[in-house]
C-alpha cells in the first residue's frame, strides 16, 4: 500500500507544479502543453473504458461532438455562463452514453466497436441535418470564451481528474472486475461479478468526461462545424494514444498522449507534409517492439527482472 | 430438504435436443454424481442451472426460489456456482487475485477481508505455494484445483463440478476427492459430473445417468452399475 500511495502523490506533485507554471509567464510551451493536457484527458477517458475492459469504442468522438454542441447551443440560447454549461455538456454525453451503451454492451467487442463507429457518423448527419438547432454545416459560433490560462489549468485539472481515477479503478475492487471482465467475460459472470452494469458505469463515467472536454474545445476553438468536432480523427488518436502508452494502464494514455502531441508539434513544423508518414512509421515501431505500449511493456519487462531475483 | 430441483429442463440448440425433460434433486448435504457417455448433456444441465444458457422448457429452483434464467452473477451471490470443464482463469491475474474477485464479488467482501480469505482458501486447496504466480503459469492439475478455489471463495452452498478431475493422475484424483470429502464435512453441496467411474462412484451417495439429453437412471452407485439401460448405453446392446 505505501508505495501505491507514494505513487499517487508524485502524480499529484507534478500537477500542482504544471499549475504553478503558468506565473512564470506566458510562453508557447503552455499553448502546447494546453493541447498536450486536453489529449491527454481524453486519451485517459478512453482507456479507461476500452483498455481496461478490452471494448474498443471506434465512435469515442461523439462524445466530444455532443459536448461541444450541448454547451454551443445552451450559451446560444440561453446564454448561461460557459462554465456552467460544462458540466451540462458532461450529462448530455452520458446520458447518450447509457443510452447507448445498455444495448450495446451486451454484444461482444466487435459489434460494440461497430455500433459506436456508427452512432459517431450517425450523430454527426444528425448535427449537419438538423439546422435549426446546430446551424448545420454553416458552423456555430461561441459567443462566450475563457482566458488562454484557464483552459490550460482547466485541461490540467480534468486530464489529472481522469487519471487519478484510473488509479482509483486500479487500485480498488472495481479494477479487479474490470481486468476480469477483459480476460473472460463469461468466467467473470461466473463468480459474481455483474458485467453489464460494470461495463455501463466505466463507458458513463468516460463519456462524461469526453462530452466536458468537447465542450471546452468548442469554446476555444470559438467556431466549428459537425464534421471538426464529431471528427473520426478525433477518435483514431485517442485510440492511438492509448496504444503507443499502454492499454490498461494509469499512466500509459499520459505518455502516449505527450508523445504523440510531442512529435506532431515537432515534425509538423520541420516536415510539413511528410510528417503523417514518420509518424506512421512510429506508430508500427512502437507496437512492433512494445507490444504492450511505452508504458505497459517497461511494467513487464521490470517485472520479470524482479521474479527472477532469489 | 432439497437445495437444488430442477423440473423437466430442456434445452435445444437449433434441431438438437441437447436436453429433454431432465430432473434432479439435490439435497442438503449430499453429493450428486452425474455421468453419462460424450454429449449426453451433463455441461448444458449445468450451464441451464447456473444461468449460462436460458432452458428451452422448465424450471430450476434454488432454496425453493425460482432462479430458471437469472442473471449468472445473480444466481452466484445466491451461493451457487460452477467450476468449467475447460478451465478458465483470469491468467493475467496471479492465482491469488482470481480467488480475491471471487470474494470480492460473490461474496461482497471488502478487499482487505477477501485478500485474507483467499489466502486461506489457498491454504486448503493447496496453492499457497503459488499465490503470487500469474495464473496462466501453474500446471493443469493447479488450474483445476484453482477453479474450484475461485468457487469456493464465492462463498457457496452449492458447487457443480464439471469434470475437474479430468486429466490428474490417480494420486492428484485421491487428493481431490478427499477435499471434497472435508468440503462436504463442512456442509457443502455437491454435483460431481465426471467420466472417472471409480471417482465418481467412490463419492456420490447418488447418481444420474444422462443419455442423449434423457435421464435413464437414478439410483444408488451401486445399483446405477448394474443397471441395464446403463450398461446399453456405455456399452452398446450386445454386451447388456
Ligand atoms: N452452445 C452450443 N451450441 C450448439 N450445440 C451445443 C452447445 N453446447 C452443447 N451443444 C451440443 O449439445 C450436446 C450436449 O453437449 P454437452 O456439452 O452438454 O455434453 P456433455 O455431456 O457435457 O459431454 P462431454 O462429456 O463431452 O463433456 C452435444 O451434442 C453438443 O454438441
Ligand atoms: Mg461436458
Amino acid at each position: 500500500m505505501p508505495v501505491k500511495r507514494t505513487g499517487f502523490f508524485i502524480g499529484l506533485l507534478v500537477a500542482v507544479l504544471f499549475a504553478l507554471l503558468p506565473f512564470a509567464g506566458e510562453s508557447y510551451y503552455i499553448q502546447l502543453l494546453t493541447v498536450i493536457f486536453y489529449w491527454i484527458g481524453l486519451a485517459a477517458c478512453w482507456n479507461l473504458m476500452c483498455g481496461y475492459t478490452g471494448y474498443i469504442d471506434f465512435g469515442s468522438a461523439a462524445y466530444t461532438g455532443i459536448g461541444a454542441y450541448v454547451a454551443g447551443i445552451i450559451m446560444v440560447r440561453s446564454g448561461l455562463p460557459l462554465l456552467t454549461t460544462i458540466p451540462l455538456a458532461g450529462l448530455g454525453a452520458g446520458v447518450i452514453a447509457l443510452a447507448v451503451g445498455w444495448p450495446t454492451l451486451r454484444l461482444r467487442g466487435a459489434y460494440f466497436a461497430i455500433a459506436t463507429f456508427a452512432l459517431a457518423e450517425a450523430l454527426m448527419q444528425v448535427a449537419e441535418e438538423w439546422t435549426g438547432l446546430t446551424e448545420g454545416g454553416i458552423g456555430i459560433t461561441i459567443p462566450q470564451r475563457l482566458e488562454e490560462f484557464d483552459y490550460y489549468w482547466l485541461y490540467l485539472f480534468l486530464a489529472a481528474l481522469v487519471v487519478a481515477i484510473t488509479w482509483w479503478v486500479e487500485h480498488h475492487k472495481h479494477g479487479y472486475a474490470l481486468k476480469a471482465i477483459h480476460e473472460d467475460e463469461h468466467a467473470a459472470a461466473q463468480v459474481g461479478i455483474n458485467t453489464h452494469t460494470i461495463k455501463l458505469k466505466t463507458y458513463v463515467t468516460s463519456a462524461f468526461f469526453i462530452g466536458m472536454l468537447g465542450a471546452l474545445e468548442g469554446s476555444r476553438l470559438g467556431y466549428f462545424k459537425p464534421d471538426d468536432v464529431f471528427d473520426v480523427h478525433i477518435t483514431i488518436k485517442m485510440v492511438i494514444m492509448s496504444l503507443l502508452g499502454g492499454m490498461g494502464t494509469v499512466l500509459g494514455p499520459v505518455i502516449g498522449a505527450t508523445f504523440l502531441q510531442l512529435i506532431e508539434d515537432y515534425l509538423g513544423a520541420q516536415f510539413l507534409n511528410f510528417y503523417l508518414v514518420i509518424i506512421g512509421a512510429i506508430i508500427v515501431c512502437v507496437i512492433i517492439f512494445l507490444p504492450r505500449g511505452i508504458v505497459g511493456s517497461t511494467i513487464e519487462r521490470l517485472r520479470l527482472k524482479f521474479r527472477r531475483q532469489p | 430438504m432439497s437445495l437444488l430441483t430442477a423440473r423437466g429442463v430442456s434445452k435445444n440448440f437449433g434441431a438438437l435436443a441437447a436436453l429433454s425433460g431432465v430432473d434432479l434433486t439435490l439435497n442438503e448435504g449430499e453429493i450428486l454424481g452425474v455421468i453419462g457417455p460424450n454429449g449426453s448433456g451433463k455441461t448444458t444441465l449445468f450451464n441451464c442451472m447456473t444461468g449460462i444458457h436460458k432452458p428451452s422448457a422448465g424450471r430450476v429452483e434454488f432454496e425453493g426460489r425460482d432462479i430458471t434464467g437469472k442473471p449468472t452473477h445473480g444466481i452466484c451471490r445466491a451461493g451457487l456456482v460452477k467450476t468449467s470443464q475447460i478451465v478458465q482463469p483470469f491468467t493475467g491475474m496471479s492465482v491469488l487475485e482470481n480467488v480475491l474477485v471471487g470474494g470480492l464479488y460473490g461474496k461482497g467482501l471488502s478487499l482487505h477481508h477477501a485478500r485474507d480469505e483467499a489466502m486461506a482458501i489457498l491454504e486448503k486447496v493447496g496453492l499457497a505455494e503459488v499465490a503470487a504466480k500469474p495464473a496462466g503459469s501453474i500446471t493443469v492439475a493447479m488450474r483445476r484445483r484453482l477453479e474450484l478455489a475461485r468457487c469456493l471463495a464465492t462463498g457457496p452452498k452449492v458447487i457443480l463440478l464439471d469434470e475437474n478431475m479430468a486429466g490428474l493422475t490417480p494420486t492428484e484424483i485421491d487428493s481431490v476427492l478427499e477435499l471434497l470429502r472435508q468440503l462436504n464435512a463442512e456442509g457443502l453441496s455437491l454435483v460431481v459430473v465426471e467420466h472417472i467411474m471409480q471417482a465418481v462412484m467412490g463419492i456420490s451417495q447418488r447418481v444420474m445417468v444422462l443419455d442423449y439429453g434423457e435421464k435413464i437412471a437414478e439410483d444408488a452407485p451401486a445399483a446405477v452399475v448394474a443397471d441395464k439401460r446403463v450398461i446399453e448405453a456405455y456399452l452398446g446392446e450386445e454386451y447388456a
